[in-house]
C-alpha cells in the first residue's frame, strides 16, 4: 500500500546527508573551526570581574547537594574525585558514610546530608568525592554533582540565614545572593562533631 | 291405429276419390259403349234407310216406264233413268255398310243380280215399247218376270230389313243395361263417397278438436315462454353489454400484461447481460486476488527483510548506546580532570591564571561533551521507542499480510461462490427472458384472442337485439296463434 502523506524521496535525501556526514567522519568545517577559536579567544581576554570592581574575590569549588548548590574555598580543596567503591566502616555515626581507596591512601567520607537532614538520595555513578585538606588532616564529602571553580565577592555574603539551625550554622560561612551555601572548610576538617570515637 | 291427421285426411279423401275414380271410369265405359252402341243404331238406321232406298230407286224405276208405256212420252222415264244411275252408288254405299256383317254381304250378292235382271228386264219393257210399241211391250210385261223379280228383291230386302231391325232391337237393350249400369254405379259410388268422407271428417274433427286444445294450451305456454324469453333476452342484452365493458377493460388489461411482459423481458435480459458482466468482472476479481495473495506474500517477505533490518538497527543503536555511555563517561572523566586542572591552577596562584582558563575550556568542552552525549542518550531513546514502534508496527505489518492472505483466500473464495451465485442468477435471468418472452407471445394470443371475444360480443349485441325484436314477434304471433285456435273451441 503506497501512503500519499509520507514523503520517501525526503526520507532517502535525509539519509544520504547522513551518510555523506558519516563518511565525513564529524569532522567541523572550517567556518565552525574557526568560530569555536574565535569564542575561546574573546574567553581568554575577559577581565574577571571582581578585579575590573577591585573588590575581594574569593575562589571556591562549587558542587549540589540534594537541590541546594555548596561551595568550598579552594585552598581547603584537594582535588575532586569519582566515587569508585567504597567501604562502610562499622561502629561509626549515621554520617560516616564511610572509606574509600584514593590512589593507595585511605580517606573517610562524610555525608553532610545527613549531618544537615538534608533529603537523601540514592547513590549514583555520579556521586563524587570532594577531598578536603588542611594541615595533614584528609576528609572527603560526598557530593551529588561538581559544579567547577568559581568566584564569590565576599562583600555579596551574608553571614546567616534565619533558617539556618544548630550543627548547620557551626560549619557555614554565609550565604551568597545566589543561595550557594559557603562551607568552613576548617570547622569541617576540625569539627570535634566529626570526630569518631566510639568503642564497641 | 296411429296415423298423423294429413294421413287420415289424404286416407279419406284417396278413397272417397278412389271411389269416384270406379264411379268415373265405369261410368265412361258405360257411356263410351252407350255411344258405339248409338253409332251402331244409327248405323243400322243407315242401312235400313239404304235398303229402303234401294227399294224406292226400284219402284221408281219400275214406275217411270208404265207412264213411257202406256204414253211413250219419254219424259216419263226420267226416274226410272235417274234410279238407274243412282242404284249402283245405292248398292255400293250398302255394301260398305254392311262390310261387318256376313249374312248381309251375302243377302246383298244375291239382291245385286236380281235388280241387274230387274233393271234388265225394265230396258227389255222400255227397248220393245220403243222399238215396237205398245203391244210388243205389253207382252214382256205380262209375262210376269219383273213381277217375280220385284218380289224376290222384296222378299231378301225385308228379310235384311229384318235382320237390321233384330240388330237394333239387341243394340237398343245393351244400351238400357248398360245405362241402368252406370246409374247403379254412380248412385253407389257417391253413397259410399259420401259415407266415407263423412267417417273421414267425423275421426278428423275429432282429432283436429283434441289436437286444438293441445294446441292452445302449447299456444298458453308459448305466449308465457315468449314473455319469459323476452325478460331473459332483455337480461342477456344487458349481460352482453357488460360482457362487453369487461371484454375492455380485459383487453386494457392485457395490453398493460403484455408492457409488464416486455418490461420483464427487457429486464431479464439486462439482468442476464449484467451477469454476464459480473461473472467477467469475478474472473478478473479471481485473477487479482490471485495476484493479491502473491502481492501479500511478498509483502511479507519484504515485512521480514524489514524486521531483519529493525533488529540490525536495534543492535547497532544499541552499540551507539554503549559508545555514548562510554562518551558520557570520558566527558565525565573530563569534567573533574578539568575541576582538579582548576584546583591545582588556583594554588599556583598566578602562575597558573593561564591554565586555570584552559581547566574552565576543557570543562566546558567537557560539559558540552556531556550535555551532547545526553542529547544522543535521549535521541537514542527517542530512536529505540520508534524502533519498538517500527517493530510492533512490522510485527502488525507482518501480521497483516498474512491476514491479507487469509482474506484474500476468503475474498477469492467469496468471488468464487459469487461468480457461481451469479452464473445461477444468469441462467435464471436467461430462463426469465425465454418465459417472459413465452409470455408475450402468449399475451399476443391473449389480445388477438380478445379482440375476437370483442367481435363477438358485438355480434352477439347485435344478436340479442335481433333476439329480442324476435321474441316480440314471437310473442304477437303467440297471441294471434291463440286468436286463431280459440276459432276452433
Amino acid at each position: 500500500m503506497r501512503s500519499a502523506s509520507f514523503d520517501w524521496n525526503e526520507l532517502r535525501r535525509r539519509l544520504n546527508a547522513f551518510q555523506q556526514l558519516v563518511e565525513s567522519g564529524g569532522a567541523l568545517s572550517d567556518e565552525q573551526k574557526k568560530s569555536i577559536l574565535r569564542e575561546r579567544a574573546k574567553a581568554l581576554a575577559r577581565v574577571p570581574e571582581a578585579e575590573v570592581h577591585g573588590e575581594k574575590r574569593l575562589e571556591a569549588l562549587k558542587f549540589q547537594l540534594a537541590a541546594e548548590t555548596y561551595a568550598v574555598e579552594l585552598g581547603f580543596v584537594g582535588e575532586v574525585y569519582a566515587m569508585k567503591g567504597f567501604t562502610i566502616v562499622p561502629c561509626t555515626p549515621g554520617h560516616i558514610f564511610g572509606v574509600v581507596n584514593v590512589r593507595g591512601r585511605l580517606l573517610s567520607v562524610i555525608d553532610i546530608k545527613k549531618l544537615f537532614g538534608l533529603p537523601r538520595g540514592g547513590l549514583t555513578d555520579q556521586n563524587k568525592v570532594v577531598v578536603l585538606h588542611h594541615d595533614g588532616v584528609e576528609l572527603g564529602l560526598l557530593a551529588d554533582a561538581v559544579i567547577g571553580v568559581g568566584l564569590i565577592l565576599e562583600n555579596d555574603l551574608q553571614s546567616s540565614l534565619p533558617t539556618f539551625t544548630g550543627i548547620q550554622t557551626e560549619y557555614f560561612r554565609g550565604v551568597t545572593k545566589e543561595r550557594t551555601i559557603i562551607l568552613d572548610g576548617e570547622k569541617l576538617l576540625k569539627g570535634t562533631g566529626l570526630v569518631v570515637n566510639e568503642e564497641v | 291405429m296411429k296415423l298423423s291427421i294429413g294421413a287420415k285426411i289424404g286416407g279419406g279423401f284417396a278413397m272417397a276419390l278412389a271411389m269416384f275414380v270406379v264411379v268415373g271410369a265405369v261410368t265412361y265405359r258405360n257411356t263410351a259403349k252407350s255411344i258405339e252402341t248409338n253409332a251402331w243404331v244409327e248405323h243400322t238406321h243407315s242401312t235400313l234407310e239404304k235398303i229402303s232406298e234401294i227399294l224406292s230407286l226400284l219402284k221408281d224405276a219400275e214406275t217411270g216406264p208404265r207412264g213411257y208405256l202406256i204414253t211413250g212420252r219419254e219424259s216419263y222415264l226420267e226416274p226410272y233413268q235417274s234410279a238407274v244411275a243412282q242404284i249402283p252408288a245405292s248398292i255400293r254405299t250398302l255394301k260398305q255398310l254392311t262390310e261387318d256383317n256376313p249374312n248381309q254381304q251375302r243377302r246383298i250378292e244375291a239382291l245385286e243380280p236380281l235388280i241387274a235382271k230387274k233393271l234388265g228386264e225394265l230396258q227389255v219393257t222400255i227397248d220393245a215399247r220403243k222399238n215396237r210399241g205398245f203391244e210388243a211391250a205389253a207382252r214382256v210385261v205380262e209375262t210376269d218376270k219383273g213381277k217375280t223379280f220385284m218380289d224376290d228383291i222384296r222378299k231378301i230386302a225385308g228379310d235384311m230389313g229384318e235382320e237390321e231391325r233384330g240388330l237394333l232391337k239387341k243394340r237398343a237393350q245393351e244400351a238400357e243395361s248398360s245405362a241402368r249400369g252406370t246409374t247403379v254405379s254412380i248412385v253407389g259410388g257417391v253413397l259410399g263417397a259420401i259415407a266415407l268422407l263423412g267417417l273421414t271428417g267425423f275421426i278428423i274433427t275429432g282429432n283436429i278438436t283434441r289436437i286444438t286444445k293441445e294446441i292452445q294450451e302449447a299456444v298458453g305456454v308459448l305466449a308465457s315462454t315468449a314473455v319469459q324469453l323476452a325478460a331473459a333476452t332483455a337480461q342477456s342484452a344487458a349481460t352482453v353489454s357488460e360482457i362487453a365493458a369487461s371484454v375492455g377493460q380485459t383487453t386494457v388489461t392485457v395490453e398493460e400484461v403484455k408492457q409488464t411482459a416486455h418490461v420483464s423481458n427487457q429486464k431479464a435480459r439486462g439482468v442476464a447481460d449484467a451477469a454476464q458482466k459480473v461473472a467477467e468482472i469475478s474472473r478478473d476479481g479471481k485473477k487479482s486476488v490471485a495476484e493479491a495473495i502473491a502481492r501479500m506474500g511478498k509483502i511479507g517477505g519484504q515485512v521480514e527483510t524489514i524486521a531483519q533490518s529493525m533488529a540490525r538497527l536495534s543492535e547497532q543503536s544499541q552499540n551507539i548506546g554503549e559508545i555514548v555511555a562510554t562518551v558520557g563517561d570520558l566527558a565525565e572523566q573530563s569534567n573533574l580532570l578539568a575541576v582538579n586542572a582548576a584546583i591545582e591552577a588556583a594554588k599556583a596562584g598566578e602562575h597558573g591564571r593561564g591554565f586555570v582558563i584552559v581547566a574552565q575550556e576543557v570543562k566546558s568542552l567537557a560539559e558540552q561533551s556531556k550535555a551532547a552525549a545526553g542529547q544522543v542518550r535521549s535521541i537514542l531513546a527517542e530512536t529505540q521507542k520508534a524502533m519498538s514502534a517500527a517493530v510492533m508496527a512490522t510485527e502488525q505489518g507482518s501480521k497483516a499480510a498474512a491476514g491479507g492472505v487469509e482474506q484474500s483466500d476468503a475474498a477469492g473464495k467469496s468471488i468464487a461462490a459469487l461468480a457461481e451465485s451469479v452464473a445461477e442468477a444468469a441462467s435464471a435471468a436467461t430462463q426469465i427472458a425465454a418465459s417472459s418472452q413465452q409470455q408475450l407471445v402468449g399475451m399476443d394470443q391473449l389480445a388477438q384472442a380478445m379482440g375476437n371475444i370483442k367481435t363477438a360480443t358485438t355480434q352477439n349485441a347485435a344478436g340479442s337485439k335481433q333476439t329480442e325484436a324476435s321474441t316480440k314477434e314471437l310473442e304477437k304471433l303467440g297471441r294471434r296463434l291463440k286468436e286463431l285456435v280459440e276459432q276452433y273451441v
